[in-house]
């Protein structure tokens, strides 16, 4: 086995056991109760070191890189793609800060990490490949103003990152607290799936924003978006692995153990062929995530986000139907999984959104 | 929560949704015109009352699976759905099932839960009616009738999926090999029934169940009757009510029985009738399945539309923009597809299946005959003699053709498949087109896509009811292998 494969393996192991230890015991209520930021998970993962994983060393971080946060999150994710979500996309904001961010990012990540708490984002939607849009505008003396969206991995007192616009247009990137004067943060919503990263709405009234919380501004603001729609991208697409897995396994259990016409499931020739599609996407999506990982760009992690998290729902779909009646009931876990797909696909942009940009991106290459 | 529906498609017509009930206005003006009222009054009980409360119900019972909202089901009586396929004679309006699959469309595209609680139901009392005993439409129909006029709901539930055996029993070929648990031994007066069946719509709440077992689970296929249960019946208990993904309005429940004594009058037909009698109720109910899903997949279209021309990005609704004007075309020509589908099922049932005999002279003659005197003793005694059971099968044989029914089943399950197919995939490419709002329990597309998925797995998985294309496609050729 390489050093690289070694050090996979590493993550891998290690994610297992966190995730059968700390997530394994409360992601079913997690699912099940009222919406709220998992505090206990998330600080047991800082222990573990979680959310300075994908630093380099030299910027206090343990060095790894994408293909192995996508293996930490992928493994996660097997248990449950929520969880996996909240340590993913703070660590891909964590990643798209320490790339693009501009001259306060050792300060805006020092004073997140110190405070023990998460990262949450709220990404707008592209219009082009250079532009997004937003409703948040900031004035002269740089005070923001207006509807941000809806924010991802929303905790109490934590850290969101959000975007707006100057009077001549011009992006800003910014991060702000919740609580902070000038930030209204909405109560966490109860959605369809990924229920252990709550969603909020936010918006700002007159929020300051002091040099130290800009992240970048201009044609640099538009970098640090494009670093962190290829971050979450890749995070997202991580999770929809590991949760693919999951549901086939659990679908093939379920096969080998349970008859139907006198001969068990996966006997029968067409439950083999829905099974055995199963199995190709899952390899095929792996295989998509390692090329999206190596890759540092945005087209190929974006692109094939779109090819997995399609794929994951769909097979979430399949693994809950070859279950039949007993997929459908919360006791199997896979409706949370067909769930949990479904949201996956829309972040960190919905997949016909990202197919737009993609042709986008490609046109200008033309030029 | 949308507050209202200001979208075109929600307000057509059923001539505008199907042509060909244009066309066959001309011919059936009577028929075209009794459609058209059930779909105007389940659109507005689906509108005034289970619309704005569909979200609401949906969060109770995710705290509490066994919630359920009698009061918005007492709304709907004056409407009269749970007596809508019951013949007059027994104070019903006598719809078949092309009614009930207009109703569920309309009623689904509100909130396929609630719907499902009046599908549910009708399935439940459908073995009565398709087995054509009368002595339980005098009795227990005509009961859900009354109640139904006096404002309270006596709700049907129908129980034929156990813990091993899903599809199977679902199947006559595969009844043979299926692992059942559930058993009718016949004794002096009646038959002792144990077992459970699980996944039961309705069953926490009917105050009947059709239950399907056979008196002796070595020969299943030879044995399988169906039994009426009532609710408090000693030996009958209600388990686990499930937590589902979807459709949360209407109970899955899980029915016990425990030597639950049931009296011989209490059969539904005869003994050995209820494989015969599952796959004509089958034929029946995969059409208005289809109907359920086609609603689901319209309420998600209507709300996405409505999303769509509020919603701008760039400057520019996302109405106007061109990938979503496609996406809406298509969506828009998949749920047509499958209203043609469903209306093939049913239309196809009601003209050349089982209600064809119930337009036969000896029927209508017992079908006008009043209640009261079908009660009679006398009556009852011979309706129920060997000598009618053999002239209702000689009926069965000699009126309908072969080939209908193998066509009915055909149309029926390809109408479960495509709507409910469709209601998959349109709910989820909602999802999509809307963004990650649309993941939000408010903005109701994320109910509907967990609402959807049932409709794939009910009334035989969507791959059982393709084998039952191929079989009655090809029903010489066809046999049951892996």
């Amino acid at each position: 086995m390489s050093g690289d494969a070694l050090r996979l393996a590493e993550v891998e192991q290690t994610a297992v056991r966190f995730a059968a230890r700390h997530i394994e015991p409360v992601a079913a209520e997690a699912d099940h109760a009222d919406p709220a930021f998992p505090t206990e998970v998330f600080a047991r993962g800082l222990e573990a070191g979680f959310d300075r994983f994908i630093l380099p060393e030299s910027a206090g971080g343990h060095g790894f890189a994408p293909p192995e946060l996508c293996a930490l999150v992928a493994a996660l994710a097997r248990t449950c793609a929520g969880h996996a979500a909240v340590f993913g996309i703070h660590a891909a904001i964590v990643a798209a800060i320490h790339e693009a961010g501009g001259d306060n990012k050792a300060t805006i990540l020092e004073q997140v990490f110190s405070s023990g708490r998460p990262f949450a984002a709220v990404i707008p939607e592209p219009l082009s490949p250079t532009e997004f849009e937003t409703e948040v505008t900031v004035d002269g003396s740089l005070r923001a103003n207006g509807r941000a969206g809806l924010a991802i991995n929303v905790a109490p007192g934590g850290f969101v990152v959000a975007f707006a616009k100057n009077e001549k247009g011009a992006p800003l990137a910014f991060v702000a607290q919740a609580g902070q004067d000038g930030v209204a943060c909405g109560p966490a919503e109860f959605a369809l799936g990924l229920r252990a990263m709550p969603l909020a709405e936010l918006s700002f009234a007159n929020l300051a924003l002091p040099a130290n919380q800009i992240i970048a501004a201009g044609d640099a603001a538009t970098a640090f978006y494009h670093a962190l729609l290829r971050y979450v991208a890749l995070v997202v697409s991580a999770a929809a692995v590991g949760s693919m897995h999951a549901a086939r396994k659990q679908a093939l259990s379920y096969m080998a153990q349970r008859y139907q016409g006198g001969q068990m499931i996966i006997d029968h020739s067409h439950l083999r062929n829905i099974f055995g599609a199963m199995t190709a996407a899952e390899v095929a999506a792996e295989g998509a995530v390692a090329r999206a990982a190596e890759r540092a760009d945005l087209f190929t992690a974006l692109g094939g986000k779109v090819f997995v998290t399609d794929a994951a729902a769909r097979l979430a779909a399949d693994a809950v139907q070859l279950l039949g009646g007993y997929g459908y009931m919360r006791d199997y876990g896979l409706e949370k999984r067909m769930r949990d797909a479904a949201v996956l696909a829309l972040l960190p942009i919905s997949n016909p959104r990202a197919e737009l940009l993609l042709a986008a991106l490609e046109k200008e290459t033309l030029s | 929560m949308t507050d209202f529906l200001d979208v075109e498609i929600s307000k057509r017509g059923l001539r505008e949704m199907a042509p060909r009930l244009k066309v066959l206005a001309e011919y059936a003006p009577d028929y075209v015109r009794e459609l058209e009222d059930w779909q105007r009054k389940a659109r507005e009980y689906g509108d005034r009352f289970v619309r704005p409360k569909a979200l609401e119900i949906d969060a109770k019972c995710r705290r509490d699976p066994r919630y359920f909202d009698w009061d918005l089901i007492r709304r709907g009586m004056p409407y009269g759905f749970l007596s809508m396929s019951i013949p007059k004679s027994a104070g019903g309006a006598g719809g078949f099932t092309t009614v009930t699959a207009i109703v569920m469309e309309e009623l689904c595209a509100a909130c396929s839960g609630v719907a499902n609680v009046f599908g549910a139901h009708g399935l439940g009392l459908s073995g009565i009616l398709l087995g054509m005993d009368f002595y339980h439409v005098d009795r227990s129909l005509c009961e859900v009738a009354a109640a139904e006029k006096r404002g309270e709901p006596v709700i049907f539930a129908a129980a034929i999926t156990e813990p091993l055996a899903g599809s199977d029993v679902e199947d006559a070929g595969y009844l043979r090999t299926a692992k059942l648990m559930t058993e009718a031994k016949p004794v002096p007066g009646g038959y002792l029934l144990n077992g459970r069946k699980v996944f039961i719509s309705n069953g926490s709440v009917a105050r009947y169940s059709s239950v399907i077992a056979p008196l002796d689970r070595s020969r299943p296929l030879e044995t399988m009757s169906a039994f009426l249960v009532r609710e408090g019946d000693k030996g009958f208990s209600i388990g686990r009510v499930e937590e589902k993904m979807g459709m949360k309005a209407c109970h899955a429940a899980e029915l016990v029985f425990e030597d639950c004594f049931v009296p011989r009058e209490n059969i539904i037909g005869r003994e050995g009738d209820g494989m015969r009698g599952v796959e004509t109720v089958l034929g029946a109910s995969r059409g208005p399945v289809g109907a359920i899903a086609t609603g689901i997949a319209r309420g998600a279209f209507e709300r996405l539309v409505d999303f769509t021309l509020r919603k701008k990005t760039g400057g520019r609704r996302l109405f106007d923009q061109q990938w979503v004007q496609i996406k809406l075309a298509d969506m828009a020509r998949r749920i047509h597809l499958a209203r043609q589908a469903y209306l093939d099922g049913c239309m196809s049932f009601d003209f050349t299946g089982v209600p064809k005999l119930m337009k036969q002279t000896a029927a209508r003659m017992l079908d006008l005959m009043p209640s009261s005197l079908r009660r009679n003793s006398l009556v009852t005694r011979t309706m129920r003699s060997d000598f009618m059971h053999r002239t209702t099968m000689r009926m069965m044989d000699e009126q309908l053709n072969p080939d209908d029914l193998h066509h009915i089943q055909q149309y029926s399950s390809g109408a479960k498949i495509t709507g409910s197919d469709t209601a998959m995939d349109v709910a989820y490419e909602a999802l999509q087109i809307v963004g990650l709002e649309a993941s939000l329990h408010r903005h109701e597309l994320e109910k509907i896509y967990r609402d959807a998925k049932l409709t794939q797995i009910y009334e035989g998985t969507n791959q059982l009811n393709r084998h039952n294309v191929f079989i009655n496609l090809f029903p010489r050729e066809a046999g049951h292998v892996g």
